[in-house]
């Protein structure tokens, strides 16, 4: 989910160019990180949707994650955008820094930033579950990427699981 | 019984196993395909076929009561005896963990959380005893035109469930898993002064002090206590209860205006308020004492 989250910064590198790297191995490399990871989700989501692999979230707190949309735009398009691959060592610069922006994605979970999940009209939220004293109810905070506009606390909102953490609210699903 | 769930119009269904800690349980949800979830209501249909086809009014679980195997029972919702259970039943939302199975021996039953389209929710459990049971077999598989043996880990689904829990009612087929998966001992000895102080409610005649103690370390006596409880105590006078113990030859004395018991009678005397503890007249001037396992009122 990290590396689909990145797709258009892959397009970005595809459509500036390189001197160092041929064309056709920089769109091919360029096309397969930009594509294969998004094929991957898209499979995983009618594998769930298939599955009928879903659970309930009871929003107890929820944030809404559109400004991180724009810590994206900052911290990862523009800088690259601005940034040219004209010589070795800027390649070698720009892969480093793609790993440690990988590595800052996933340890902040923010790999749901996904542009096509935007583009269909679905938001982000992290829902944080109300408080439970039953010992065995998970509390952790989870991601719930849905078409609705807010998220009303107490509601309960069955969701089909893309992973542990994140979730995706079908536009018809039945609750 | 009818069951507080429709299960023609199920729409949704969760697989979960509990695992064994050192010193707790933790219940995770492990993801499945929609094969076993298909298993899974059929194996709760026919748990509740069961539960259906029993048209008397089922019988309240008591704790020293022995049950036969499929024998039905049920605990009402919020009896203190299902507690862990019903635990279970109102988690709202499990952690999910494809790891679970990794490590079988500490997976102790497993369960499916059914949901039905107007939000009813019905738990069924079973202890993982035979889930298990195939690891480690030989078994074979035939695969285009020879038999192979099976590498993979293979676990196996029962035909039916131990318990269901709805909102009303734990519903029990199998009266070892439940005081298995309810930790059945625990909520007994920790129930033992609530249970004395109800008891006393219809009972305000008798001094429970001793029974009270002996009980809070004793499995079988808290038991009785849990049982006594359900009983019909209203009707019990001075006079019946110290006659029917001189009767069945328990040693009580009025203390303080109160039915004292001995200390080392005081399991006979549960036993008597419990109803397990009867005599026979049958021989001439052999009277014979008996101790019933399972007893049914008629």
């Amino acid at each position: 989910m990290v590396l689909g989250s990145l797709a258009p910064l892959f397009v970005l590198w595809a459509a500036r160019g390189s001197c160092v790297i041929p064309d056709g191995w920089l769109w091919s490399g360029c096309a397969l990180l930009a594509a294969g990871p998004n094929l991957a989700l898209y499979f995983r989501y009618h594998a769930a949707i298939k599955e009928e692999d879903k659970y309930p979230i009871t929003v107890g707190r929820c944030e809404d994650h559109r400004s991180h949309v724009l810590t994206y735009l900052f911290a990862v398009l523009l800088p690259f955008y601005r940034t040219g691959a004209e010589s070795v060592r800027d390649v070698v610069a720009m892969v480093i820094a793609l790993v440690f922006i990988v590595f800052l994605f996933y340890h902040l979970r923010l790999h749901y930033t996904n542009i096509l999940f935007a583009l269909r009209g679905y938001q982000a939220f992290t829902v944080t579950p109300p408080s439970s004293s039953n010992p065995y109810d998970w509390q952790e905070p989870r991601v719930l990427i849905t078409y609705r506009r807010s998220l009303v606390p107490g509601e309960r909102i069955v969701a089909f699981r893309l992973s542990d953490t994140v979730y995706l609210e079908k536009r018809d699903a039945s609750n | 019984m009818t069951l507080q769930i429709d299960l023609s119009k199920i729409s949704r269904v969760e697989f979960g196993v509990g695992l064994k800690g050192p010193s707790h349980y933790d219940f995770t949800s492990v993801p499945t395909d929609s094969g076993v979830k298909s298993a899974l209501i059929e194996m709760v249909q026919a748990t509740a076929r069961q539960v259906d086809s029993d048209r008397r009014v089922p019988r309240s679980y008591e704790p020293t009561e022995k049950y036969v195997s499929g024998e039905y029972s049920v605990v009402s919702s919020g009896d203190p005896l299902e507690a862990k259970v019903r635990e279970i039943h109102e988690i709202e939302a499990l952690p999910p963990d494809s790891g679970a199975l990794t490590d079988p021996n500490r997976v102790s039953c497993y369960f499916a959380r059914l949901e039905d389209n107007h939000g009813r929710r019905l738990t069924a459990i079973r202890q993982a005893t035979y889930f298990k049971g195939v690891l480690g077999k030989k078994l074979l598989r035939f695969y285009t035109d020879s038999l192979q043996m099976v590498d993979d880990r293979v676990f196996k689904l029962d035909n039916d469930f131990d318990l269901l829990i709805d909102s009303d009612h734990t519903h029990i087929l199998r009266s070892r898993a439940f005081e298995s998966i309810a930790q059945l001992k625990a909520a007994i000895l920790g129930g033992v002064t609530k249970n004395v102080s109800e008891i006393q409610q219809d009972l305000d005649f008798v001094d429970f002090r001793n029974v009270e103690s002996y009980a809070s370390t004793h499995v079988l006596a808290a038991g009785c206590l849990a049982s006594i409880r359900q009983q019909d105590l209203a009707g019990i006078t001075p006079t019946s209860l110290i006659s029917e113990c001189k009767r069945l030859n328990v040693a009580v004395n009025p203390v303080n205006g109160k039915v004292s018991v001995h200390d080392e009678d005081v399991m006979n005397f549960l036993r008597i308020l419990d109803r397990r503890r009867y005599r026979s007249d049958l021989v001439s001037n052999d009277p014979e004492h008996f101790m019933a396992d399972s007893r049914r009122k008629i």
